[in-house]
């Protein structure tokens, strides 16, 4: 790895096509991505997560920034992808249903890298953020996972920093109210045993 | 803190990680807890096949990418050298050839030669003797010419070419004098009878005489061989352009009767300046009497 790990110099190396550049610009960034198309999209997580890198690849020249900025931008990519792809498949319904593809062995899932990824308790976070509404739970996401402010995730989703701050503020209490209700259901069962 | 009271700054802490745990309430505690969860993201290991690969695939877009980029510039890169490369080799050759047919040297030789003949090396003596040479024995030709010139007379032919000259310049001269005199003369006649405010028409043949043309001023030549000469011709049979004498012999420019202040003919008016009468001639076409 390179020596000098400075965002400029980084940034500059990386829009050379130096693959150490790229590498630090991957690690520093990757996981928080991940996480937030795991919470949107788990099956294919990971190849969205490529196909923005080779987005972001293939605009990087044309950057300029700081590290907060490129951060944005790259979830900017992937949350677009994810419309793109959602668009797609409104447009094109899926010709196998969930039946037939429960059939196939096709689930549902985190494939076995991601859930490698994470931990137990992340893994149980995760399908908390994931119980709740998309939209909600894509602004929790990155506003924790990503750690942008309101203001970037409204510009990275389309909305008002109000409309994002009424949604984050409805999906913690909804959060707080399922965890609630699962301590309920758990402490009702242990004393029923 | 209750359900009900989560605060707008309540809700930032708590996505942001800074909350207090102790000030909160049990359910926003289990929030926090699993938000903190969530956050572990941020510092998962990432499997290092899939990073290569990811890496790989990055530097290849990126090359790609630039590539692209080149591809895109290159047809306006390569027609800007191209046109500056040919009109570079145009100069040269242009400049090469006038100097060659000039017998001078381009711009840049005297400064050329300088430098060559500071660094010793002079490549251009022997050129410079051999054109100097040539320029001697022009010179000297051509005095020679000059000189015998002088002695040598004039042929017979050229003589009388001469002489007919001369005398086809005293005419035009004439027969513009002429114009001049009666194009003022109409002029101030036609002043006169438009403050008369008379209802006959004016009349400027009447009022000063015939056009100088129809007189027949600066004509002396009257074998009537010549095409515009002797006595004015049928309307519209004038000479085509260019079939008169030479446009030296002719009048000078500006000389010719203005359309407006031509006699009352049939015509359609006199001719242009330049396309007057040689000297000599007769009437302009249009400006004849009738055929």
């Amino acid at each position: 790895m390179h020596a000098d790990e400075r965002f400029e110099n980084v940034l500059e190396a990386a829009q050379a096509g130096e693959e150490w550049a790229l590498t630090v610009l991957y690690r520093r960034n990757q996981p928080a991505l991940l996480g937030y198309l795991r919470t949107q999209r788990p099956v294919d997580a990971d190849d969205i997560a490529s196909e923005t890198w080779i987005a972001v690849a293939r605009g990087l020249r044309r950057f300029k920034g700081d590290e907060e900025a490129l951060r944005r931008w790259i979830f900017t990519i992937a949350h677009r992808r994810l419309l793109d792809l959602r668009r797609d498949e409104f447009r094109r319904p899926q010709a196998v249903s969930e039946e037939a593809a429960a059939q196939a062995g096709i689930q549902e899932s985190p494939p076995a890298e991601a859930e490698a990824l994470a931990s137990l308790a992340t893994r149980q976070a995760l399908e908390q953020i994931a119980s709740l509404p998309a939209d909600e739970a894509e602004v929790v996401v990155l506003r924790v996972v990503a750690g942008l402010s309101a203001r970037d995730v409204a510009a990275i989703t389309g909305r008002s920093a109000g409309n994002v701050r009424v949604m984050q503020h409805r999906a913690l209490r909804r959060l707080a109210k399922k965890l609630f209700d699962k301590t309920f259901v758990t402490l009702l069962r242990s004393l029923a045993m | 803190m209750r359900p009900n009271d989560l605060t707008p700054s309540a809700v930032d802490e708590l996505l942001e990680g800074s909350a207090r745990r102790e000030t909160l309430s049990e359910e926003y505690q289990r929030v926090a807890g699993t938000l903190d969860d969530l956050r572990l993201l941020q510092t998962a290991e990432l499997d290092p096949l899939a990073e290569a690969k990811a890496v790989q695939a990055m530097a290849e877009a990126a090359g790609e990418a630039r590539r692209r980029l080149w591809r895109t510039s290159r047809p306006r890169l390569v027609p800007v050298g191209l046109r500056f490369a040919l009109a570079l080799g145009a100069v040269i050759i242009v400049g090469t050839a006038g100097a060659a047919v000039a017998g001078t040297s381009l711009p840049g030789t005297d400064v050329a030669n300088a430098v060559f003949q500071q660094l010793g090396l002079e490549p251009e003596d022997e050129a410079d003797e051999a054109a100097d040479e040539a320029d001697r024995e022009a010179d000297e030709a051509e005095r020679e010419a000059e000189e015998g010139e002088r002695d040598i007379p004039l042929p017979e032919p050229a003589a009388a070419g001469q002489a007919k000259a001369a005398q086809m310049a005293a005419n035009a001269a004439a027969f513009a004098e002429a114009v001049r005199v009666w194009t003022s003369c109409v002029r101030d006649a036609a002043m006169v009878h438009e403050s008369l405010g008379t209802r006959e028409d004016f009349d400027p043949v009447a009022a000063c005489g015939d056009h100088p043309s129809v007189i027949g001023v600066g004509n002396d030549d009257d074998d009537g061989d010549d095409p515009g000469n002797g006595g004015g011709r049928p309307q519209g049979a004038g000479p085509p352009a260019g079939a008169g004498p030479p446009a030296d012999a002719g009048p000078p420019a500006g000389a010719g009767p203005p359309s407006s202040a031509g006699p009352k003919g049939p015509g359609s008016g006199g001719p242009p300046a330049n396309a007057g009468p040689p000297a000599g001639a007769g009437p302009p076409a249009g400006a004849g009497p009738p055929g």
